[in-house]
């Protein structure tokens, strides 16, 4: 892996470990209904409380744990051995990604009508980390 | 697997994640330490019940939220079911997205003066989707407040800074949302107003 890679990488890694932080902060909220620290007012328990906020009966910050460890773990492994399928992995966990929180933060504007920063923060880094995947995959490809 | 020094730097980081989330789990995971009774329940708070009772039940509320409209009915029919054994206070707690709350909460402290809080209470809650200022003065007539007292009460300044040192402590004890209330000190985490009847009605059965 090349250095510019390699920074792509580890960018990569980190923003996945922030969102992990993130994920299991909410999640925590979540499963024990303890309120939530949240710059935008009462937003995350607005957010909390909805039922859209537990698709399928699971609470949204779950996939957002699995997501980010999905993409923490494949960018590690990229650290021992260049895989092509690694990245591909990483893509397809970011496309999905990109697709859920878009799909969340429209029912927080639009049908929630709060906004959880934590959540805000959490659709922005997976944007990045989806932008930083596709650049290493072009890279890579290139 | 080969350990590079990347490798390296990684685990590390995992590693470190895993600690922090670990001791914040922790951190988290302890008991709320009880807060005063003195200060979740200052002179001057709209009480009902024996002053006596072991259990107390204090609720910041906004009389423009649906949620608290919902707990409402119950914190009603606690108080009127347990008068002896449950002492009830209502503390005001309206949110800046809710626009004539704060102006529904002076108008129930206004009539508090005049010895009708929690009847200003029930019907605040009961119109809260028709709430504005001319409603407002509709529920006082329905009331049969001294209307000229009730205005002056709403609009006397010590009205709208007692709201004010209200939301001010709601802020300083990490409140962020609406109804939230503290059994005997602690906070409690409901999501349903059966679940705040459950908890209250244990507590009561423990005495």
């Amino acid at each position: 892996m090349d250095k510019k890679l390699k920074t792509i990488n580890r960018i990569i890694f980190l923003l996945s470990i922030a969102g992990i932080l993130m994920a299991v902060y909410v999640l925590q909220s979540f499963l024990r209904n303890a309120g939530i620290v949240c710059l935008t007012g009462g937003g995350c328990e607005l957010v909390r409380k909805s039922p859209i906020s537990w698709p399928f009966g699971i609470p949204v910050p779950a996939f957002g744990l699995i997501g980010y460890t999905g993409l923490a773990v494949l960018s590690f492994l990229r650290t021992a051995k260049e895989n092509k399928n690694l990245l591909k992995g990483m893509i397809g966990i970011a496309i999905f990604g990109i697709c859920f929180v878009t799909w969340f933060t429209a029912m927080e504007l639009f049908v929630i009508k709060g906004t959880c920063t934590w959540c805000a923060v959490s659709t922005v880094n997976m944007y990045v980390v989806f932008g930083l995947v596709v650049t290493s995959y072009k890279k890579g490809s290139s | 697997m080969k350990l590079t020094g990347e490798t390296k730097f990684f685990i590390g980081i995992m590693g470190t994640t895993v600690l922090i989330i670990i001791g914040a789990l922790m951190l988290l995971s302890r008991p709320a330490k009880p807060l005063a009774r003195e200060q979740l329940i200052p002179d001057m708070t709209p009480v009902r019940g024996n002053k006596d009772a072991k259990v107390w039940l204090v609720e910041f509320s906004d009389f423009q939220c649906p949620a608290c409209k919902a707990f409402a009915g119950v914190v009603d029919a606690l108080a009127t079911a347990h008068p002896d054994t449950l002492y009830v206070a209502y503390r005001h707690f309206p949110l800046l997205q809710h626009p004539i709350s704060k102006k529904a909460a002076i108008a129930a402290e206004a009539a508090g003066v005049q010895g009708k809080f929690w009847e200003m209470n029930k019907l605040l809650f009961t119109n809260q989707n028709s709430l504005s200022e001319s409603k407002i003065i509709d529920l006082a007539k329905q009331l049969n407040l001294d209307m000229t007292a009730f205005a002056s009460s709403s609009a006397d300044k010590k009205t709208e800074d007692k709201i004010n040192a209200d939301i001010a402590y709601g802020n300083t004890i990490g409140i962020n949302a609406t109804p939230t209330f503290f059994l005997n000190g602690v906070k409690l985490e409901v999501r349903t107003p059966n679940d705040l009847k459950q908890k209250v009605e244990e507590a009561l059965l423990k005495l």
